[in-house]
């Protein structure tokens, strides 16, 4: 073994997560590892609860998304007591999710990776946050504070609550949404819009000016996943699942429900998070990227009338082909903001969403459900098993971070072997590296960023367990 | 009764000899809290949430068992109080395991107000984590030991409310639980569902499976109405939020029956499977499609007009429907469906509570347990009182492991021997009764009151606007006023060709044959009044409201008499 | 007055309780002239300073190795520790793997699981060791002030910190005083 560069803590996906960077006896980058130190065990722990606790157990999976976990928990729940949401219910449903959608993806962009856009990405540390953004644009801050405030407030106007809602319930939803209230939300979609495009002009225009980087920065070509429409359009909250390849070749449609003949996960012993990849190409051939840039580059066009004129210019950003630059998945989580107000607008706008029937009633207990929503950072899947009573027997859960698991290690690779050179560790390198993450939003990762830079530090250790070097930066 | 005088907390108080000091401190406006006390129960003493400190007596007294006594100084609030209180909390707490992040009653429940109260902010014992099983065997609800505090107010409530004595305590100390006979899984225990352990239980140990996560206490609506499933006429607590029913519970100290409900009234309701009629159907070449009002009550006062007609109500419905009904078919035939109890001739009426408090109760051509079953549960819990239940002529009767004496008509000697010997009996009867065990039960007459058991739910409603106990006979119209009463498909065969109009809140084979339906609603939406088998005049509230196309019977009959 | 200075860092927890205190929406723009964060939730740093902060915020339960050294140092260097949240303050949601073997939960996780193919427990040098018991952070360091909630609500974690910068101790509570998913 030769040298071994520990980066601790990078990002925390489900907590801790740390990179060790390997080097081999000429200093070389040999490889690096991307380490999630945290688990906690809802896949055995929840065996034995009432299949009704599901959707409040599981959102305590992650603060940041709880709503695509009650989402996904009260899906399955639906099919293990047979029944279907009534169509006020479902469309409710969605309209939280597009809630979590603005507050999560408007908040990373504006209040994580803003900094870097607007700052610049060489920005001197010590002012490149939030802190520093609201001294060259204030407004701009006060006005993404708003927005994710906004998401939260349809997630709070449904749920009770901003964060670990209570709405659904097997068959529908706990609560119908008044006029007062829908008039209350709709009459600020617009102004938020505004913003959300705003966003966007600022992310073109970085990106004009760092032309460069963002052509050269962690490019990969690799297969990617999402849900779409019945035709072919993005969606957020209840489709099919679209794998297609590097070329953008359809590699297979699927109901969610048969998710376990299609997504397979592979185990590294270095880290708690599973790769999961698509069975028929096998691991580790059937990697592919989720997410934002994932589920543009499956889906064909966008419903929304915004949302699909930015979708066309940024389905030609490579030709026509796949769009694979990490850094894009800033521009396509923008676009997905603006389809999420878009959406939301459509339906406070249908006069379903006040109906009073929400929910129907439950049928006999069938035992297994699947459900699946595409959370803010990619597909998710819960699946439960139970006996005859509604007792879990078995869990199965396949998180949105977990299938970007290769992606990320795959870009912090391409970094590590860029930019890593011996024994000369560099500012440059950790901003790389933090940038690399951080585009993919790995559910905690996205906090990071929200007072100042990541705080990395980096030891290079010789063979002889001596540092040799040390990079800090907190 | 003697007065006695106590101080609590310094403030001068006069209470009744035999009461505790916690009544006697209610009856001051003097706050006590307490945990497994239950006014609708005995007191346990169990959870030591109701310390006091009394004058001269060693250590802390639980305030829900310590009878008053002249001249005791009592306090309620000092440190040593507020210690053992917040000690006691701190054990519960710890004890099980407790998860207020997922747990559905959070927000609502005992412990946890109590703990907010007292101003724990964290539990300093370790917890056991002894993993204990959820028992979901139930289909109504669910048991989850986690959450159990061992209050034993749902111990308590099926002994003494319902006289079940389905639950039980087992093993000791922190080991106790919960269980079911000699713990069997609750769905196959002698558990009668009548909701009584789930509307006590201070935590969430026991959930309503059906209503669960449907929010929180202040976002839910308490309508007060009466149960018209069957005729007892129990007082309903309907728990709705919007247009979606959560629950229904029992109404404490409330006529006829103290709270008291079973399966038929607070559960089958919430469960019913059988397919709603939303909309009025007329039956055009043959086949039933969906008509509006106007069209449908059109066709119906037609056919009343010209033919002759026979109006057969189900007493399922209000005292105003029957009795709109009856003005309908002044000048036609009408009457109800079901039989009713026979005439007796002689006695006075009982009431429900007189049950409980007589020496001997004899039940003669009825099944309490099955049809009237809150009548059964008093029975049974007058029978642990110690009253002797005399079974007259019948047999296999699901009281019989209740029973001391099961005579025959033919030998009902032993009843009025065993009549001699006490002072207030109770004669509880129904349709079954035999004119032999009409005879043998008159020499009871002096001591005794009797309490008829209709076996229609509002027959009483319908015996006061005249509808007697009627078969179908051949007539040109047939109008069948059914609510939600189950149809079985007995009326089918007997239509003999006539114009049949339906006026029924679910789908049954007797639909298939109507020639006009219309629908009516049901019992949480419906608005009027009711007389129970006592005779009582209770009224119906809407829980919920009506389906669009859904009218209400009354105001359709009315309707359809103006039309003619 | 001047600023205090806070650290915070979250162990086993899922984030929630720092997306509750970012619902202190633009207070956040107040609270920044009264509190100078050096590790913060957000920040996310790994260190609190050698030379001690004046308030210190634990998040989340313990449950591994690294994780319990963390709440050692946060409370060596922090003059008041707050535990925040249902995991930091009872132990939370995590302690529900303590009924349960702790391989059992691990095979369950990586090698029985329906989706994983040729699954193993992952097990490196640099994988902290999980601890055979979860525990809520007064389980393992002393703590002094404790707000409980899955999350505290906004305005819980807005008194607290306020309290705290005006030189008080801070005690939720009544509507501040809420368990699990009570409040909102």
């Amino acid at each position: 073994m030769a040298q071994k560069i520990t980066i601790s803590p990078v990002t925390r996906i489900e907590g801790h997560a740390k990179i060790t960077v390997h080097l081999d006896d000429e200093g070389k980058v040999d490889r690096s590892f991307f380490h999630v130190e945290q688990f906690r065990g809802f896949e055995k722990f929840c065996e034995g609860r009432p299949y009704y606790e599901m959707p409040q157990i599981t959102p305590r999976i992650c603060g940041i998304c709880p709503v695509s976990h009650h989402l996904a928990a009260i899906k399955a729940c639906d099919q293990i007591v047979s029944t279907t949401p009534t169509p006020t219910a479902h469309k409710l449903r969605e309209l939280m999710h597009m809630g979590q959608f603005i507050q999560s993806h408007g908040m990373h962009f504006f209040e994580l990776a803003g900094p870097d856009l607007i700052l610049g990405f060489d920005a001197e540390p010590k002012t490149c946050n939030v802190a520093g953004l609201v001294e060259v644009n204030p407004d701009l801050v006060l006005k993404a504070v708003k927005l994710r405030a906004f998401g939260q407030r349809i997630i709070s106007t449904l749920g009770g609550r901003r964060v670990h809602p209570i709405f659904g319930v097997p068959g529908g939803v706990n609560g119908s949404l008044s006029p007062s209230d829908r008039d209350h939300i709709l009459n600020e979609v617009d102004a938020h819009l505004a913003t959300a495009q705003v966003g966007l002009s600022v992310f073109k225009d970085w990106a004009e000016r760092n032309q460069g980087t963002v052509d050269t920065f962690a490019i990969f070509s690799s297969a990617y996943m999402g849900l779409v429409k019945e035709d072919g359009s993005l969606e957020l909250f209840h489709g099919r699942v679209r794998l297609v390849d590097a070329g953008g070749n359809l590699l297979k449609e699927f109901d969610p429900c048969d998710y376990l003949n299609y997504v397979g996960e592979h185990v590294e012993p270095y880290t708690y998070l599973k790769f999961p990849f698509y069975q028929a190409m096998g691991w580790p051939r059937g990697v592919y990227r989720v997410g934002p840039l994932g589920r543009l580059n499956v889906a064909t066009h966008i419903s929304t009338p915004i949302a699909q004129q930015e979708m066309q210019v940024w389905k030609s950003l490579n030709g026509g082909g796949m769009v694979e630059g990490t850094l894009y998945y800033h521009y396509a989580r923008l676009i997905e903001l603006i389809y999420a107000l878009e959406r939301a607008k459509e339906l406070l706008e249908d006069p379903d969403i006040l109906g009073r029937e929400i929910a129907n009633t439950s049928g006999p207990i069938c035992g297994l459900g699947v459900g699946c929503v595409e959370a803010p950072r990619g597909t998710l899947f819960h699946q439960y098993w139970t006996d005859q009573h509604g007792v879990m027997t078995k869990v199965n859960l396949i998180v949105a971070t977990g299938h970007n698991n290769w992606a990320m290690s795959h870009a912090i690779n391409l970094v590590a072997r860029r930019y890593v050179d011996g024994n000369k560790l560099n500012e440059g390198m950790l901003n790389r590296v933090e940038a690399a993450v951080r585009a993919y939003d790995p559910c905690l990762s996205c906090s990071t960023h929200a007072w100042g830079q990541m705080p990395i530090c980096i030891e290079l250790y010789g063979p002889d367990g001596q540092i040799r070097d040390m990079l800090r930066r907190d | 009764m003697s007065e006695v005088h106590l101080t609590i907390n310094s403030q001068s108080v006069t209470a009744s000899r035999g009461q505790t000091i916690l009544a006697a401190a209610r009856t001051a406006g003097i706050d006590i809290p307490t945990l497994c006390y239950h006014p609708a129960l005995s007191s346990h003493g169990a959870c030591r949430m109701c310390l006091v400190e009394v004058k001269g007596m060693r250590g802390l007294q639980t305030a829900c068992t310590c009878p008053v006594a002249e001249g005791i100084q009592v306090e309620t609030n000092t440190e040593a109080v507020i210690e053992g209180r917040r000690f006691a909390l701190e054990l519960l707490f710890s004890e099980r395991n407790h998860y207020c992040m997922y747990c559905p009653v959070s927000g609502d429940c005992e412990l946890q107000e109590l703990a907010y109260r007292y101003g724990l902010d964290h539990w300093r014992y370790p917890r056991t984590y002894h993993k204990m099983a959820v028992d979901a065997s139930n289909h109504h609800f669910v048991m989850d030991p986690n959450r159990c505090i061992l209050c034993t107010r749902c111990v308590r409530a099926c002994a003494e409310i319902a006289a079940n004595h389905t639950l039980g305590l087992r093993e000791r100390g922190s080991r106790s639980m919960i269980m079911a006979d000699v713990s069997v899984p609750l769905g196959e225990s002698s558990c009668v569902n009548c909701g009584a352990c789930l509307q006590v239980c201070p935590t969430g140990a026991l959930i309503d499976a059906r209503g669960v996560y449907g929010g929180h206490e202040e976002d839910l609506t308490h309508t007060l109405t009466t149960c018209i499933q069957c005729s007892v006429g129990c007082a309903l607590d309907v728990v709705t939020r919007g247009n979606r029913l959560l629950r229904v519970e029992g109404v404490w100290d409330s006529d006829p029956s103290g709270g008291l409900l079973c399966v038929d009234g607070c559960f089958k309701p919430l469960y019913d499977e059988r397919q709603r009629i939303t909309t009025p159907q007329i039956r055009r070449n043959g086949r039933l499609t969906p008509a509006d009002w106007d069209e449908a009550l059109d066709i119906a006062a037609k056919k009343l007009k010209n033919g002759s007609a026979l109006g057969l109500a189900a007493c399922a419905t209000t005292n105003e429907a029957l009795s709109t009904f009856a003005r309908l078919f002044a000048r036609n035939k009408a009457g109800r469906m079901e039989p009713a109890a026979p005439q007796l001739g002689y006695g006075r009426s009982a009431q429900l509570q007189d049950i409980l408090a007589a020496d001997l109760i004899v039940v003669a051509g009825a099944h309490p347990l099955s049809h009237q079953r809150v009548v059964g549960y008093f029975i049974k819990r007058a029978v642990d009182q110690g009253a002797h239940l005399a079974l007259l002529d019948l047999t296999g009767s699901d009281l019989e492991d209740y029973a001391t004496l099961l005579v025959n008509s033919e030998d009902a000697g032993l009843l009025i021997e065993k009549a001699a010997h006490v002072e207030r009996a109770v004669v509880v009867y129904g349709v079954d009764l035999t004119p032999g065990a009409i005879k043998a039960l008159k020499p009871l007459v002096d001591q005794s009151l009797f309490l008829a058991l209709d076996a229609a739910r509002n027959g009483k409603g319908a015996e006061a606007v005249g509808l007697e106990p009627l078969d179908v006979e051949e007539a040109e119209v047939l109008y069948f006023l059914l609510g939600e009463q189950r149809e079985n498909g007995a009326m089918v065969g007997r239509l003999n060709g006539a114009f049949t109009i339906v006026q029924a809140c679910y789908y049954s084979p007797l639909i298939e044959h109507a020639d006009v339906v219309l629908p009516t609603p049901l019992w949480a939406e419906r608005s009027g009044h009711f007389t129970n088998l006592e005779g009582k005049v209770s009224s119906l509230n809407a829980a919920l409201p009506m389906p669009e196309n859904v009218r209400e019977e009354a105001e359709v009959l009315d309707t359809l008499i103006a039309m003619l | 007055m001047g600023k205090i200075t806070v650290a915070t860092q979250w162990l086993e927890a899922c984030a929630g309780c720092h997306m509750s205190f970012l619902d202190i929406d633009e207070r956040i723009m107040e609270l920044l002239k009264q509190v100078e964060l050096t590790s913060s939730p957000l920040t996310d740093l790994k260190h609190p300073p050698q030379e001690g902060v004046d308030v210190g915020i634990l998040t989340g339960a313990v449950g591994n190795e690294d994780e319990w050294a963390e709440a050692r140092e946060m409370r060596e260097r922090a003059r008041f520790l707050v535990a925040m949240g249902d995991c930091a303050v009872f132990g939370g949601i995590c302690t529900m793997r303590n009924f349960f073997d702790r391989d059992d939960v691990l095979i369950r996780g990586y090698v029985e699981n329906e989706s994983t193919v040729d699954g193993q427990v992952p097990c490196h040098e640099d994988l902290a060791p999980l601890t055979r018991y979860v525990k809520s952070v007064g389980e393992v360091v002393p703590v002094d002030v404790y707000l409980p909630g899955c999350p505290p609500s906004a305005d819980a974690i807005w008194y607290v910190l306020g309290e705290l910068a005006a030189g008080r101790v801070p005690k939720p509570e009544r509507e501040l005083l809420k368990y699990g998913l009570d409040g909102a």
